[in-house]
């Protein structure tokens, strides 16, 4: 009994010493920009509350066009070659469309019943990475010389902030073919660009990952971010919190009212105090757990919009 | 008087011997040469002397690629330096011997076929030649050796 104790307890601190010192890895996919999609005709109309938009149709640009997917399937190549493996967009847009039939005809056993989902949940069921890499090309030609243009950007889909890029026009040629210089494009440009994202990541590991809180309230509470505790308004106490709580107490108050407060550029440690690693849903329910307490005594919802978003409303669960 | 020559010469001998062993990179330029095949990089290099070896060539290439990086790629791109600035000197030990004429940088380049060169300088000539060097299996090596750090190193 008592060796069974000890073996427990040394396969528990092997377990959490490999997670210790891992920060959460950002998930990042290849898709074609929208002006791509747009040159190429690969765009489906959306009905956004009566106003009519032309939305990108990944769908029919990854089954139809042979070039986009070999630049993507080249991409996420060398991408893997340099130990990081991105998501696929075909891939994922593949396994949500299974997977969500899957679940319609899932049961249960005693009653029957079908598994819950909410307007949300079918809302977010959609192709989503941290990091979004935007590919574009245009091919140039002059007479029987032809050269490619070409950018990749990448994006941080929750601060959209552009966070590495690699963009350049090649030198042509009168006698290579176009798929030729194309991959010869994403080749050659692959290492500025990860130079780039690596910068990103290096500091992302030195300043903490940058991330957005959006605070509101439920309109049925009568919580606002002006009610008064003591000297302070509750955002004050919320900006006290962060400073103190933020890596080199770095944030920034975008905008606020007294139904909705906008943190951006909030730089959250990597880790937890206990050494685990930490996202952005972990640190605002840190927030939520202060707010809940004493004097305050705030229920907070907190909704997790990813690795670098969260939504906090106050007054209710 | 002749015991203190004898300790002079063995102290002499030793100390050459010291020197001679850490084997100083020759002076060098490299340039792009265009798009290798997947994985590799082509470049062309010139090594100042007037007595240079493929083994100059190619420990100034690798050097060139690891520790410099180059411009002048077919697609308009430049080729950053695969490891950080400070990394040569962070890794003194591993890079001389990596580097040296008879080192494992030895096994990451290839000279291409009657691209040598040769070019007078105003201090004497410059030989020069494109090599192509497999940048995939030589970034591993480097960052098992932790010269060069993986993208997804801290994650």
């Amino acid at each position: 009994m008592k060796l069974k104790t000890i073996l427990s307890v040394f396969l528990l601190t092997l377990f959490s010493l490999s997670v210790m010192g891992q920060a959460k890895k950002p998930t990042l996919m290849v898709v074609p920009s929208d002006a791509w999609c747009k040159e190429h005709g690969y765009e489906q109309k959306f009905d956004n509350q009566g106003t009519e938009e032309m939305i990108p149709d990944y769908k029919a640009a990854l089954s139809a066009d042979k070039q986009l997917n070999a630049v993507i399937s080249k991409i996420n190549l060398l991408m893997a070659d340099r130990g990081f493996p991105l998501k696929d967009l075909q891939q994922n847009m593949r396994s949500i469309s299974n997977l969500s039939a899957e679940d319609r005809l899932i049961t249960s056993k005693a009653s029957g019943s079908n598994i819950s989902e909410s307007p949300l949940d079918r809302l977010r069921r959609t192709a989503k990475a941290d990091i979004i890499l935007y590919i574009d090309w245009t091919v140039n030609t002059v007479g029987p010389k032809s050269s490619i243009t070409y950018n990749l950007a990448a994006k941080d889909a929750y601060s959209d902030k552009q966070v590495a890029g690699a963009q350049g026009t090649g030198k042509g040629s009168f006698s290579a073919e176009l798929p030729v210089l194309l991959e010869e494009a994403v080749q050659d440009h692959m290492d500025g660009f990860v130079e780039r994202l690596q910068a990103h990541f290096d500091d992302m590991l030195t300043n903490g990952r940058e991330v957005v809180l959006d605070m509101r309230v439920f309109d049925s509470s009568d919580v606002d971010f002006e009610k008064e505790y003591g000297e302070y308004e509750l955002s004050e106490v919320i900006d006290n919190w962060l400073a103190e709580n933020c890596v080199n107490h770095r944030f920034s108050k975008s905008d606020a009212t007294e139904t909705m407060v906008l943190y951006e550029q909030v730089r959250i440690p990597l880790y937890k105090a206990n050494g685990m690693a930490q996202d952005t849903y972990g640190f605002a329910r840190e927030l939520a757990r202060f707010l809940g307490g004493a004097p305050y005594n705030i229920p907070v919802k907190t909704v997790n919009r990813g690795l670098g978003r969260c939504l906090l409303i106050l007054g209710e669960k | 008087m002749k015991r203190l020559l004898n300790v002079l010469f063995m102290l002499l001998f030793i100390l050459t011997g010291a020197i001679a062993k850490v084997e100083k990179m020759p002076q060098y330029d490299i340039t792009g040469a265009g798009s290798g095949t997947e994985g590799t990089i082509l470049v062309k290099v010139y090594v100042y002397g007037s007595k240079v070896s493929d083994q100059d060539l190619k420990r100034a290439a690798v050097h060139g690629v690891v520790f410099r990086g180059c411009s002048g790629n077919q697609s308009g791109a430049r080729q950053p330096a695969m490891a950080a600035p400070t990394a040569e000197t962070d890794n003194a030990a591993f890079c001389q011997e990596f580097f040296a004429s008879d080192g494992q940088c030895q096994n990451f380049a290839t000279i291409v076929a009657g691209s040598y060169d040769r070019v007078k300088t105003p201090k004497g000539y410059k030989q020069g030649a494109i090599l192509q060097i497999d940048k995939t299996s030589l970034r591993k090596e480097l960052e098992k050796a932790g010269v060069v750090r993986s993208l997804s190193s801290g994650f």
